[in-house]
């Protein structure tokens, strides 16, 4: 690319290519899907079986590894802000969007379970299935929308199920919903570095 | 020939680094080479006209040791960059 002067169509076509390409430039290597999934497949299935074994009174321990992990990714994200070559809207939005979220759902697991009820475990699958469509409409990733829209069906469907069995639910939303796109981003960042 | 065209943004160069501009709240020298694939000399020439002309703004700092140049689009550049499309639409009709 040189500075000779343009014509109106190829003035045109130059911003449109320019800016679909900056745009495209979504880098994330999926760390706090892979992460936050992991974690909270583990919190899930350990309070399913503490459940299961009638270890009622500390049912809700393991999810305390949650707020942990929410802060070893804002700190993994800081670092790496400090890194990273450049900003653009769509790393912003999603940085936002996820931390706001984020605090939301613990927020309601730790302080308001008991007022949300049965309804807890769909209430925390229909957030994180708006996460996941707009991450994957936003980064144009087909992964993250078609899992976002299966987290959304398991939100209603789980109004069918025991109460005793939504800390599974969650932890199978866990793996669909955060693991698996995380690695599929994971894998593609690799891809592009090759 | 096109004379209602902002003749600083009407350079292939340029056009492209305040396209870029205009789609982040800003980017570095590496990410304008990595993009335009022009040459650091070249791009340097066009970021000092497009600083000099107050449509970007121009951060040096250090990161990590290394010195980092950071461009941000000024209101300026913004209404300049808009007027230039208006301007393409007319044309292009």
């Amino acid at each position: 690319m040189d500075s000779k002067e343009l014509t109106p169509n190829e003035s045109l076509a130059l911003i449109t290519n320019v800016i679909l390409e900056a745009k495209s430039r979504f880098r994330d290597n999926g760390f706090s899907f892979i992460l936050l999934g992991i974690c909270s497949f583990a919190a899930s299935l350990g309070q399913f079986v503490l459940l299961k074994l009638e270890f009622y009174q500390i049912n809700y321990f393991p999810y305390f590894i949650m707020p942990v992990a929410g802060a070893i990714t804002f700190f993994y994200y800081q670092k790496k802000g400090r890194m990273v070559r450049s900003k653009n809207m769509i790393s912003s939005l999603l940085g936002v969007l996820g931390a706001i979220l984020g605090i939301n759902l613990m927020v309601a697991g730790f302080f308001f379970w008991n007022k949300f009820d049965i309804a807890l475990v769909p209430f925390i699958l229909i957030i994180l299935a708006i996460w996941l469509v707009i991450t994957g409409v936003s980064i144009k990733n087909k992964v993250f929308f078609i899992s976002g829209i299966a987290v959304n069906i398991m939100a209603f469907c789980t109004f069918y199920i025991a109460g005793e069995n939504h800390p599974l639910i969650l932890a199978i939303a866990s793996l669909i919903g955060l693991v698996v796109p995380g690695l599929m981003l994971n894998f593609s960042q690799k891809e592009n570095h090759v | 020939m096109y004379k209602d065209l902002d003749p600083l943004l009407h350079s292939q160069l340029r056009l492209a680094i305040v396209s870029i501009l205009m789609t982040g709240e800003s980017a570095d020298f590496n990410q304008i080479m990595d993009i335009t694939k022009a040459t650091s000399g070249n791009i340097s020439v066009q970021i000092k006209k497009l600083q000099d002309a107050g449509y970007i703004e121009v951060v040096k700092s250090f990161k990590n040791n290394y010195q980092n140049t950071a461009l941000k689009i000024t209101n300026k550049g913004i209404k300049a960059f808009e007027n230039y499309v208006e301007c393409l639409k007319q044309y292009i009709k």
